[in-house]
């Protein structure tokens, strides 16, 4: 009976089920320099596929994980979050059913957010210099994101096989930063500005963001 | 070794002319696989003249010219005989083991003329026979019939016996380094010494290094450790070089028992198939490769004998056959768990005109659950009467007949139709001050439509387990049909009906009540019929009936490559009709379209296709 199921599972995976999903990342900031960031990874749009996908135990030679182990994952990551300094309020939620999972937290400035960053790349073993730096100059009312774009994430990327970066083929970044008072300048035209001015949004696909055609830094100016 | 790929490359593609060679003789009797082509049926297929023309052709015919300074416009001139059969073989011994081909020549002055002069240079020749060393492991060795390529690898636990290792002048390797700056024995004496002087007197030289340029590595301090690794492999290398020129030398000149006195190499011969493979039993071939400790592990593949398999193509097909021999118990196991046919009722239930694709199998449940246990037991040898101890129980605890009644143990599963549904997703809107608000919406998704049917004597069991579905909310049953929708574990809405003793089970809850009301009206080709009765597994897949059914909005996504290959693509078969003689057997199909002249060049039209960069 198992061979039928994983028959079924493997002929309707590859032919029928477009993946898609999409990564949100949102700062609230405070004009104390304090605040919070959630960051939400939304598979809902490819959730036949994933159900699919976790009937079965590896796809395309890499192991699927049951979905105990991704709860412990997320677990784990909770647990290092709350041991980081500056970092409170740690919670965490996992839809099984829509497959959206999200992680949110509170910080008492930005720099605790850039050292969260490097432990948790390191926690998981990736290597790479696209790391953005979040910085926030409070006599200045200036929160600026730097990224450098390096092309060893481009390079990571194309060694995949053509079956696996169409995984990306569709995925989207959108980046939301909330502030208190109203934005006066910015520097990345790809961003968009909210009707109150306390807002920022930039939306953009993986693929831009890994082949190095988008650019995520920003400086943006609040009134004092 | 480039040298080496090149050549065979050309192999083939080449030879043409000459007297029917066959090589078969020149492969040792106790040879553990051998696989064969006939490249005049190759060339039957596609011309040569058509092969020269062709890409590929092309690309191999400029890269020979670039390479030897010729010009080279036919594959017929790299002098190797086309009308003969080409071989490959394996052979292993305790300390080495060679992977071998055996290519007739028509002329063997065109081979030489593919070699370059520095290569040239490097020839050795003892009487009429010449030869190549490449590397350490590779040896090009020809006389004007034959041109015989080997690889040789040696064992690694050959020299891990330290006696063995001792004969050969390799040392253990230091553990620091005053261990190593100890007097050096000259392990060449010690080889010479030591070396069987029956032999044919060659002098090896070390092996040469490949002429490919490399990258220069960043510079490693020498220990004493790694300097005696790499004496350690220079000696190896070189034992490895002057076995493997003995071995071949012995091929070549001498008249050795062949593996033409193996009954179970002859069977997979046959004059039609364009090519064959023959492999020794799995269990002999794997405890070669382990340690004499680990032997008593290795009995579980007892009982499974040598494979065979055979490829033909031709206008209309290409067919691979293939078998597996098994001894007296595991084939009489296996005839009592393959005397099983499908339920005939479930052909009324095949559209074979739009059917995408289907798999079946009829096993008898319960000679499978009585025999499990005595295959298992003759399998672990060594824990053996364990096994069967637990066979035993498991027979006590199990009843055997009231299970078959439940399960019979045939199942047909059908691909019938592609069907797009509405699925909802979840994902977020912002409003003007880009606060998130979480929202669901709908897009089309395409899902094949799934319809699998067993049979059943006694479904009492299944309708309890549906009943107790139904108590806990997780199955809806309404006129005769039970539904479980779908949930994160289950991706499909699945239908379940119990009628006419069949377990039904479908995606399409059209279909499932069509068939509850007798309305359901099937196709079956005789073809498809055949295929399904006479067998006792059997897979068929459509890729044109899947591609005419897939919506215009999936092919649209889809990449021209995949779309292409499944439009252009014929039937595919699988059948595999149970125990014959003591051999299980298995026989795949693919229909050649009828746009496609043959086999061959249908198959390389579709390898053109997916190669072909978008």
């Amino acid at each position: 009976m198992f061979k039928i199921k994983l028959f079924i599972i493997l002929l309707i995976i590859p032919v029928f089920l477009s993946s898609c999903f999409e990564v949100i990342e949102e700062i609230t900031l405070g004009k104390d320099g304090t605040g919070t960031m959630a960051l939400t990874v939304n598979f809902s749009q490819s959730r036949t596929r994933i159900a699919a996908i976790m009937l079965t135990d590896s796809i395309h030679g890499y192991k699927v994980p049951h979905k105990q182990e991704i709860q412990q994952e997320i677990d784990k990551t909770v647990a290092l979050l709350n041991k980081m300094p500056g970092i409170s309020n740690v919670k965490s939620t996992a839809d099984f059913t829509n497959f959206v999972a999200s992680i949110h937290f509170s910080f008492k400035e930005v720099a605790n957010v850039n050292h969260l960053i490097r432990a948790l790349l390191e926690q998981y073993k990736v290597e790479s210099a696209n790391i953005p730096t979040y910085n926030y100059n409070k006599d200045e009312t200036r929160f600026t994101r730097e990224y450098t774009y390096s092309g060893d994430v481009r390079t990571q990327f194309n060694q995949l096989t053509n079956r696996d970066r169409e995984i990306f083929n569709n995925a989207a970044y959108v980046s939301i930063f909330r502030f208190e008072s109203a934005i006066t300048s910015y520097s990345n035209k790809q961003a968009r500005i909210s009707k109150n001015q306390q807002a920022i949004i930039q939306r953009l696909s993986i693929t831009d963001l890994i082949n190095g055609r988008a650019n995520i830094s920003n400086q943006i100016q609040l009134s004092k | 070794m480039r040298q080496v790929l090149q050549l065979l490359t050309v192999l083939l593609f080449t030879g043409y002319t000459g007297i029917a060679q066959d090589l078969a003789n020149k492969i040792p009797e106790n040879a553990l696989a051998v696989a064969s082509i006939k490249s005049d049926q190759l060339f039957q297929l596609f011309p040569v003249g058509e092969f020269n023309n062709s890409a590929l052709g092309h690309q191999i015919l400029d890269g020979l010219s670039k390479r030897t300074g010729g010009n080279y416009k036919s594959i017929a001139d790299a002098g190797i005989n086309l009308s003969s059969t080409l071989y490959y073989y394996y052979q292993k011994t305790d300390s080495i083991s060679y992977n071998c081909f055996l290519i007739p020549l028509s002329d063997a002055g065109k081979l030489e003329a593919l070699f370059n002069d520095t290569t040239r240079m490097k020839i050795k020749q003892l009487g009429k026979i010449k030869f190549l060393t490449t590397s350490g492991e590779n040896l090009i060795m020809w006389n004007n019939e034959m041109l015989y390529v080997a690889h040789g690898s040696v064992s690694p636990y050959f020299f891990n016996d330290s006696l063995t290792a001792s004969r050969y002048g390799i040392r253990p390797l230091p553990l620091n380094d005053d261990d190593y700056n100890e007097i050096v024995v000259d392990s060449a004496a010690t080889m010479e010494e030591n070396a069987d002087t029956s032999a044919t007197d060659v002098t090896i030289e070390a092996p040469e290094q490949e002429d490919t340029m490399y990258d220069t590595p960043p510079p490693v301090e020498e220990t004493a450790y790694t300097r005696a690794s790499k004496e350690q492999q220079t000696i190896k290398d070189s034992i490895a070089a002057t076995w493997i020129v003995r071995y071949s030398l012995d091929i070549l000149d001498k008249s050795n028992p062949s593996i033409l006195n193996n009954p179970a190499y002859l069977r997979s011969v046959d004059k039609d198939a364009l090519g064959s493979f023959w492999m020794e039993d799995l269990q002999h071939i794997y405890s070669g490769y382990l340690p004499y400790n680990y032997m008593k592990y290795t009995n579980f593949l007892n009982g499974y004998g040598s494979i065979n398999a055979r490829l033909y193509m031709d206008k209309e097909h290409m067919r691979i056959t293939g078998e597996m021999a098994l001894d007296k118990d595991k084939a009489d196991a296996y005839r009592k768990i393959y005397n099983k046919k499908l339920n005939k009722k479930f052909l009324k239930y095949i559209k074979s005109d739009s059917l995408i694709g289907f798999m079946s199998y009829a096993f008898d449940t319960q000679s499978y659950l009585e025999e499990l246990p005595k295959i298992f037991s003759q399998s672990y040898g060594s824990f053996g009467e364990e096994i069967d101890l637990g066979g035993d129980l498991l027979s006590l605890m199990l009843d055997e007949k009231a299970i078959a009644r439940v399960v019979k143990g045939d199942a047909l599963i059908l691909m019938t139709n592609l069907t797009a549904r509405e699925s909802t997703y979840t994902t977020y809107v912002y409003d003007e001050n880009y606060e998130r608000k979480d929202t669901v919406q709908t897009k089309m998704e395409t899902l094949p439509d799934i319809l699998c049917m067993f049979s059943s004597d006694d479904t009492r069991l299944i309708e309890k387990l549906l009943k107790y579905g139904i108590s806990k909310h997780r199955v809806h049953f309404e006129n005769n049909i039970y539904s479980l929708y779908h949930s994160t574990k289950n991706p499909f809405n699945l239908h379940i009906l119990l009628k006419d003793g069949i377990v039904f089970m479908g995606t399409s809850l059209t279909d499932i009540e069509q068939i509850n009301a007798g309305t359901y009206k099937g196709n079956l080709n005789k073809q498809q019929k055949d295929l399904l009765l006479k067998n006792n597994m059997t897979m068929f897949f459509s890729p044109k009936n899947l591609h005419d059914r897939m919506p215009v909005t999936e092919t649209g996504n889809m990449s021209e490559t995949v779309s292409k290959l499944l439009g252009n693509s014929g039937n595919v078969y699988l059948k595999s009709s149970g125990i014959k003689g003591n051999y299980i057997s298995a026989e795949l199909t693919a229909d050649v379209p009828n746009n496609q002249e043959n086999a061959l060049k249908y198959f390389f039209s579709l390898f053109n296709d997916i190669t072909k960069p978008q």
